[in-house]
């Protein structure tokens, strides 16, 4: 899981979270928007995403949605990103993925762990 | 709107100027001879008024509910159903505050006249007790008491609005908050990131000065995005946004939570912790996350208000009726009394505290901890003494 789709709208964020992600050893393709992120996910296809809550164009949901039932799309897993602390997203976000849920702002330590439950989870599976 | 309420309303209003505003009365009687009497005796008392007489409670509910009367007379008893049900009806069914009603009986009794009270009758009148003179009296004064008591409705009815508004005005706030506490974290993420980039040497080699100097920087960012927390926290709070997701939650692991959560204030002040679980059964029914909140505000104070290398308890114990009390001890600077009662309320922070020890928060901690044991129907609660610690309880219901 190396190519990593980062979908973030705030230009500094994304590129701190791209610099992070290549320091670590990933390849970040980075979307700033629901309709970016969709090409991507279909022309690139990334083996992992990361995924703002808020975007310009919609919800970071309406992506994991289109992983989820868009045959074309690989079935990659989401691990979402935002800054509301509220915990009815949460409970949203379990409905659609295992990964952890990362609160802004973000911790590397966490990323890091984020990212290496969710490659054991979905390398079992 | 200007309402006369109370002394002031029947000081300015003489009975005689009530009699004037009786214009339309509704008789709900099924004896014609005495309706007949009853209407003889209003057009003497009223002059120029006009009487509707309807022969049962179907009829009289019909009339009332079109046209406008100032005052109902009503027969206890009807051939559909007694005045007394008719008056339950009527407040029930009235678009907004009914007329004033009158109950005629013929017999009287405790029970007929019980009912009356409790139906919002005006007056309770015997049959035979009615002439001219008593019942011009009765409806004086129920009009009277009705022009009172439709100014407290209309109150009532003020303060009911502007209590939904302020209402609405507390969740605008908290929803404000909740995007400005958005706004706010993904550029302070972003300051956080770059920070920490250069911090953990991704873009090239620092010394150990700046490595502390970018420390700083990093606490101060999360200090930051822990207000904001608090800030949405207690405006939800305040609007009654927070909804318990209460289910069977084991104390060991939300002791175990709570821990992991003040892991590093605890590495940072060499802190003692010692962690114990004294209860008979090891689940309670709470919101596991809202517990496991209190608990780290608790014990992160605890931590925080206490000097290097101190000991600190956390420790969860029976309480009544299959409850449990977790206890938050240390062995800190402690609380004067004379403060220990404030401590729970909004932006309340001991002062000197402050100055002596950085990193104190808004001052919302500990009053979110008290609502959201509040919500679980519980108690929280300070033993203290100056230089010697704290003990924090909290005392949850099973």
């Amino acid at each position: 899981m190396q190519k990593i789709l980062v979908v973030e709208d705030d230009a500094n964020l994304a590129t701190a979270i791209k610099i992070r992600l290549c320091s670590l050893g990933y390849t970040p393709i980075v979307a700033g928007t629901v309709s970016d992120a969709a090409s991507i996910l279909a022309y690139r296809k990334p083996e992992l995403s990361i995924v703002d809550l808020n975007l310009p164009d919609g919800s970071g949901f309406a992506i994991a949605k289109q992983i989820r039932n868009n045959p074309k799309i690989p079935r990659i897993p989401v691990i979402f990103l935002s800054g509301s602390s509220d915990l009815s997203d949460r409970e949203l976000a379990r409905t659609y993925t295992n990964a952890p849920f990362l609160e802004k702002p973000l911790h590397v330590q966490t990323l890091i762990d984020a990212l290496a439950v969710t490659h054991a989870t979905y390398s079992q599976s | 709107m200007n309402v006369l309420v109370g002394a002031e309303a029947q000081r300015m209003i003489p009975a005689k100027e009530y009699a004037e505003k009786v214009k339309r009365v509704l008789v709900v009687e099924d004896d014609p001879v005495y309706a007949s009497l009853l209407e003889r005796y209003l057009l003497r008392a009223f002059g120029d008024v006009f009487v509707v007489c309807c022969d049962s409670a179907r009829g009289g509910m019909t009339e009332v509910t079109q046209e406008d009367y100032q005052i109902i007379l009503i027969d206890y008893n009807l051939p559909d159903r007694s005045g007394y049900d008719f008056l339950l009806q009527l407040q029930k069914d009235y678009k907004s505050f009914p007329p004033p009603a009158i109950i005629l009986t013929a017999e009287g009794g405790a029970k007929a006249a019980r009912e009356a009270l409790q139906a919002n009758a005006y007056d309770f009148m015997v049959k035979a007790d009615v002439n001219c003179k008593s019942l011009e009296r009765s409806i004086s004064n129920a009009l009277q008491k009705h022009t009172l008591q439709k100014a407290l409705y209309h109150r009532a009815c003020e303060l009911e609005i502007s209590n939904k508004s302020l209402k609405k005005r507390n969740r605008e706030i908290s929803d404000f908050y909740q995007t400005v506490s958005h706004e706010v974290k993904t550029p302070l993420a972003a300051s956080r990131e770059f920070i920490a980039l250069i911090r953990d040497e991704v873009l090239g080699p620092i010394n150990n000065e700046q490595e502390e100097i970018l420390d700083y920087a990093l606490a101060g960012c999360d200090q930051i995005a822990a207000h904001f927390n608090d800030l949405v926290e207690a405006t939800r709070l305040d609007s009654a946004k927070v909804k318990l997701r209460k289910k069977k939650a084991s104390i060991d692991v939300m002791l175990k939570r709570t821990e992991a959560s003040c892991a590093r204030a605890i590495t940072e002040k060499h802190a003692n912790l010692t962690i114990s679980n004294e209860c008979s059964s090891n689940l309670i029914t709470v919101d596991e996350n809202r517990i496991v909140q209190v608990l780290s505000n608790l014990l992160s104070n605890a931590v925080k208000y206490s000097p290097e290398n101190s000991s600190v308890t956390l420790t969860a114990m029976d309480g009544d009726e299959a409850g449990v009390i977790f206890c938050v001890a240390d062995t800190g600077f402690g609380i004067a009394s004379e403060n220990k009662e404030h401590i729970f309320s909004r932006l309340y922070q001991v002062s000197s505290m402050n100055c002596e020890h950085s990193g104190a928060g808004l001052g919302l901690g500990l009053s979110i901890a008290r609502e959201l044991v509040h919500l679980h129907a519980g108690r929280i609660w300070v033993e203290s003494e100056l230089n010697v610690g704290s003990q924090f309880y909290v005392e949850l219901p099973n």
